[in-house]
């Protein structure tokens, strides 16, 4: 319990010279990077499964579409000259919603984190792999704290002020991603099976489901 | 975004936009000219789901 009410009293009061292991340090931009990138992620399959999916007995099934396929089809009966040589024939086919939106993935695309790392103290603890123990007997520790800001001002004589946030600057873009292998084999899969039915079919196959 | 689906007659692709689709325009297959639209019990839902990715889209890139 001491401890939870420690890490939320860390969490409201950073400290930013603390010392820290300089893994921890680098460690957590991409670790926030990461759980950004997840949240993004979750919400785009949440949608999938959401509004292009139906439940049905713990089965998925597609959200069905219905589009209309019009092709001008030629009368051999009727001579070039007649009317109605070529009639215009209209199909009903569907095909997955999943097919039809433009889906791409939307994630963190590049991560850029800068700053300066001061070393503040050197450790080291003895190795415990086997493998590791012939090459290296003891393993280094660098302990840091993120840089605090250089001072603004050019004047030399300005005198050296404390200053109370450290320089870590971390930019990210977001940028649509190809979609994952998964989804392709799975839209893929549907569009191959497009097949037109003309307008009786469709509605006697209805009949019969 | 441009889309493509094969043609259900020739399999050539056929390259669409869904939005144009929503709007009632018709693609044409550049190999026989067969031409798809959305049947218009379809708008609803794919309308619905639209809406609902932009703004899934727009709340990430926030």
């Amino acid at each position: 319990m001491e401890n939870t009410n420690a890490n939320a009293y860390d969490r409201a009061h950073p400290k930013f010279g603390a010392e820290l292991n300089i893994e921890s340090i680098i460690n957590a931009p991409l670790v926030a990077v990461s759980k950004a990138n997840v949240t993004m992620l979750t919400g785009q399959v949440r949608f999938l499964l959401d509004y292009c999916f139906v439940n049905e007995h713990k089965m998925y099934k597609p959200v069905m579409i219905t589009m209309t396929l019009s092709k001008g089809v030629v009368n051999y009966g009727k001579q070039p000259a007649d009317a109605g040589y070529i009639q215009v024939t209209e199909m009903a086919f569907q095909m997955p919603l999943l097919c039809l939106l433009p889906l791409n993935t939307l994630a963190i695309e590049k991560v850029k984190v800068d700053f300066d790392l001061e070393i503040t103290s050197i450790g080291s603890y003895k190795s415990t792999r086997k493998k590791d123990a012939h090459i290296v007997a003891r393993k280094a520790v660098l302990n840091g704290r993120v840089a605090p800001q250089p001072p603004r001002t050019s004047k030399a004589s300005a005198p050296h002020q404390a200053h109370s946030h450290s320089h870590l600057k971390v930019s990210v873009n977001a940028g649509a991603l190809p979609l994952s292998k998964g989804l392709l084999t799975v839209i893929d899969l549907y569009t191959k099976a497009i097949q037109p039915l003309p307008q009786q079919e469709a509605a006697d196959s209805n009949d019969k489901l | 975004m441009e889309q493509q689906m094969p043609c259900p007659v020739c399999r050539t692709p056929i390259f669409f936009n869904v939005y144009h689709l929503l709007q009632g325009e018709r693609f044409v297959c550049p190999n026989c000219q067969a031409a798809i639209t959305l049947s218009p019990e379809s708008h609803e839902p794919v309308q619905n789901a639209l809406d609902k990715l932009d703004k899934l889209k727009q709340l990430q890139q926030k």
